[in-house]
């Protein structure tokens, strides 16, 4: 007959029936109801909204699904009010007190009825939202399994968090109405914080999901950022709030607030802490794990490497190649990594922080390639994107795009003025006072948009560049569909003067400028492209002659896409003849030849 | 257990600035009825909730049948018994639910007990708790304080707001399921008839203090009226070993004072008094004085 746990366990499921009965009838109407109103709304007779037709099917999917999760919440949240908060407001929670019970017991039992409740609610939900939706739904094949695991996991979820919030509530607050609005609001903060710090730090990765392993249609989750896994340990310091405060201390509640608050503020603070010392680390080991994926960027002297996350993780490692010592970190997003030719220095278009990675361009720095110290810093205002980073000679040339003017000019000839050129140069001093300055220029930037442009140099080590210029003729054939007549690129010898930029004639040859490829020889001559596509459907390489524009004929050029120019002017590529790979020369002066087979 | 089944040593609780409790001595002998008598506010609920150990002393220590209600407050509520006269049942049982409710959470539950002494107070088992009257509810909250057949009963202020009758009952109940053999009760009460119908031993809280505690009959013949009257004015300045108050009405004095072997009579007569006569006072008046006074402290050679 003693036995306390299973009393108030009891007791509690008593007192909640009505909530409980009136939880499920509201899930029995809410499919029908949502139907009606979506046919109300068809017909006109929702002087708000109208729409012009619905799906159930769709309904079902969406706003079925939705309403549910807003009622499991706070459903969850009034059980806990009322077995938390409940017998307080009302004093009847002094014939507990009076009673040789632990607290403990008394808040496990209420623990128990209210998970117990939730969870009933959670299988009834989703039996009413299975049995309607399969009486009037018609999903595609397999649709039912993966929404119905999305939605029980969902409302889980949901339904745990209403509950942790609803307990850290009724730690603080008497009144079970208030609580239930103030346990809302808590369940909501870690959710909340979770987007926002997630989208900080969208690089500080702990691990990655498979989003094969996630059984639903309409989300696929491949990463998992700190700043998302963190907030969560505030749910069950929710739980050690009102552990706390209600079954330690005086009985009677006397400093109940502060013991909750002890746990509450400083769990707070603490995700946050763990945040910005997690993150960082979070960040790096992702770099480091994503570099089997990543970039190379070899220095063009002896013994030092920068070496990417790649896509997935851009940050990067300055290496010393012959010891294996790590020189220093390039933060998220590291874009754009140049060295020059001597290979002393580099440019690197780096991340701010982990907390705002979202700005991908505006910090170049020239970096010390032997030591990685930091020698100089370009900020750049906010619209400003950085597009190219060349040397030329001792120079860095960074080219940016203000997207703002790019969107806001409609007139071709003018949208140079979106394009804007810098020079980064040492002075007396070296890189001690080196200096940033801006350059005029008229370039003639044309093209859709997108990498249409670009400023390169033949070789590393060259004291020459070239803007090169992608132009596409097209004729729209309709509102959805774009024509491309022909593509051509204009390739323009680049010349420092002053504070000036200015352009030599430009030759134009057929193709397409890529962003990865190196289309220059080293000297500056001639030109390969690889846009051309065979009548078999197989690209081409084709070689042009800067000078004179003309086209220089090449045998065996079918899936040459991997052309490299070396340093000596030699073009190399490989091909496919007859089913034997063929790897091919061609020297200007001495033309082609086959190296070997 | 033979020592004292409730002490207060020194026991003092605060309230923010309010001293609630100051240094409060307090014992319950087995087979005693103690009534805790005040004013409102004077700290009767406080000393009770203390020994229950629903709330924590700030200083001082209390032990309850040999426990420490603060550390091992479960092993002295199964031996309590408390009625409150806080309306903490839940409405929405039936007397025979909260009956069940209450006999799932004691292990001392004597369901026989219980049961008979329901049926003695005449409560329906199948009515709701909000439906019953006042005067119902306190039996119930009396049947279920009895019913674990506690060592100490602690009543506060169960028959405020009762009409006489039914009072009437509820100190009957309360007598008749004291344990025969070593069973207590501290009775805090600011309705001193009741005290004084089933207590034999008093305290008199006076802002946390204790202002008067004793033998309840000792205390009415030690503390009385004396009148006495001057030829001429009464002396400015008298000093009288006993004294709770004083009034002048003219050529007389009326004085009340504790002092059993005639102290103060002695002394009026030496300070000039014709006539001296002495009048016993009933409880309620001797409580009169002592608050409205400066306060008693019961002296060894007057009890």
């Amino acid at each position: 007959m003693h036995s306390p746990f299973k009393t108030i366990f009891r007791k509690e499921w008593k007192q909640s029936s009505v909530l409980r009965r009136v939880a499920i009838l509201l899930m029995v109407l809410l499919p029908p109801f949502v139907i009606m109103v979506a046919e109300a709304a068809t017909r006109g007779w929702i002087p708000m909204f109208s729409i012009k037709s619905y799906d159930v099917t769709q309904l079902f999917m969406d706003a079925v699904p939705m309403f549910l999760f807003v009622g499991w919440t706070l459903f969850a949240a009034l059980f806990t009010a009322q077995a938390y908060a409940g017998d307080r407001s009302t004093g009847n929670e002094a014939f507990l007190l009076e009673r040789p019970v632990a607290r403990t017991v008394t808040w496990r039992a209420r623990l128990a009825a209210v998970t117990s409740n939730g969870l009933i609610m959670l299988v009834a939900g989703w039996l009413i939202w299975l049995g309607y939706f399969r009486v009037l739904g018609d999903p595609p094949e397999g649709t039912y399994l993966k929404l119905s695991g999305l939605l029980l996991g969902a409302g889980l979820a949901v339904i745990l968090a209403a509950i942790c919030g609803g307990l850290a509530a009724t730690a603080f607050l008497e009144s079970p109405i208030i609580a239930v609005l103030a346990g809302q609001l808590l369940a909501a903060l870690p959710a909340g914080a979770a987007a926002l710090l997630g989208s900080l730090s969208p690089f500080a990765v702990l691990f990655r999901l498979d989003h094969d392993a996630f059984p639903s249609p309409l989300i696929s989750l491949t990463w998992l950022p700190v700043g998302m896994i963190l907030p969560v340990l505030l749910y069950p310091a929710y739980v050690a709030v009102s552990w706390l405060a209600l079954c330690r201390g005086e009985p009677a509640g006397g400093g109940s607030r502060a013991r909750g608050a002890k746990v509450l503020v400083p769990s707070i603070i603490g995700v946050l802490i763990l945040f910005l010392i997690l993150a960082p680390i979070a960040v790096r080991a992702n770099v480091n794990n994503a570099m089997g994926d990543g970039r190379m960027f070899p220095g063009p002297g002896a013994g030092r490497a920068v070496v990417t996350g790649g896509y997935m993780a851009p940050g990067g490692w300055l290496i010393d190649t012959i010891s294996g010592e790590r020189k220093r970190f390039f933060q998220v997003p590291t874009t754009d990594v140049v060295w020059r030719g001597d290979g002393r220095y580099l440019a690197v278009n780096e991340g701010k922080t982990i907390i705002r990675p979202g700005s991908w361009a505006l910090k170049v720095k020239i970096v010390d390639g032997e030591t990685g110290d930091d020698l100089l810093q370009c900020d750049f205002p906010a619209p400003l994107v950085v597009w190219d980073i060349a040397w030329i000679g001792d120079r860095a040339i960074l080219s940016l795009v203000n997207f703002h003017t790019w969107k806001r000019v409609k007139n071709t000839d003018r949208k140079g003025e979106a394009f804007h050129i810098y020079v980064a140069e040492e002075g007396t001093e070296g890189w001690k006072d080196g200096t940033v300055r801006k350059l005029n220029h008229s370039l003639p930037v044309k093209g859709l948009g997108g990498k249409n442009w670009r400023i390169v140099t033949p070789s590393p080590d060259s004291d020459r560049a070239y803007f090169v210029n992608s132009v596409r003729e097209v004729r729209e054939v309709d509102d959805k569909t774009t024509l491309i007549l022909e593509e051509r690129v204009i390739v323009s010898e680049l010349f420092l003067e002053g504070d000036s930029v200015r352009l030599a004639p430009g030759i134009e040859v057929p193709g397409r400028a890529y962003q990865s490829g190196r289309h220059i020889s080293p000297g500056g001559e001639f030109w390969t492209d690889v846009s051309d596509i065979s009548p078999e459907g197989k690209r081409r390489l084709r070689l042009f002659d800067l000078a004179s524009g003309e086209t220089i004929p090449l045998e065996n050029t079918d899936m040459a896409g991997y052309s490299a120019w070396l340093t000596n002017g030699e073009l190399l590529w490989s091909t496919v003849v007859e089913d034997r790979v063929q790897l091919h020369r061609w020297r200007f002066g001495e033309g082609q030849m086959v190296l070997m087979e | 257990m033979s020592g004292p089944v409730l002490t207060f040593q020194k026991v003092t609780r605060r309230f923010g600035s309010t001293v609630a409790l100051d240094s409060l001595d307090l014992k319950v002998e087995p087979g005693t009825v103690l009534g805790l008598i005040g004013r409102n506010g004077a700290g009767k609920s406080t000393s009770l909730r203390l020994a229950l150990g629903h709330l924590h002393p700030d200083a001082g220590s209390i032990r309850v049948l040999g426990h420490d209600p603060v550390t091992e407050g479960i092993k002295v509520r199964e031996r309590v018994g408390l009625m409150s006269e806080e309306d903490s049942l839940y409405g929405w049982m039936t007397v025979n639910e909260i009956m069940t409710f209450a006999a799932g959470l004691h292990p001392n539950w004597d369901p026989a007990f219980a049961e008979s002494f329901r049926k003695r107070l005449d409560l329906d088992p199948a009515k709701k708790i909000k439906n019953l009257s006042r005067g119902n509810k306190a039996k119930v909250s009396l049947v279920l304080a009895v019913a674990v057949r506690p060592r100490l009963l602690l009543l506060d202020d169960p028959t405020s707001g009762l009409d006489p009758l039914v009072r009437r009952e509820v100190l009957e109940g309360v007598l008749e399921s004291v344990p025969a053999e070593g069973g207590a009760v501290v009775y805090a009460s600011h309705l001193i008839h009741d005290v004084e119908r089933i207590a034999d031993q008093v305290t008199v809280l006076d802002n946390g203090r204790s202002i008067l505690e004793g033998d309840l009959e000792k205390i009415k013949q030690r503390v009385r009226r004396v009148r006495a009257v001057f030829d001429d004015e009464p002396p400015e300045h008298l000093t009288l070993p006993g004294l709770v108050s004083m009034q002048r009405e003219n050529r007389t004095l009326l004085v009340v004072a504790d002092g059993a072997n005639g102290e103060p009579e002695q002394a009026l007569q030496a300070a000039g008094a014709v006539n001296v006569t002495v009048e016993p006072l009933p409880l309620e008046e001797i409580l009169v004085a002592c608050l409205k006074g400066s306060g008693l402290e019961e002296g060894d050679n007057n009890a």
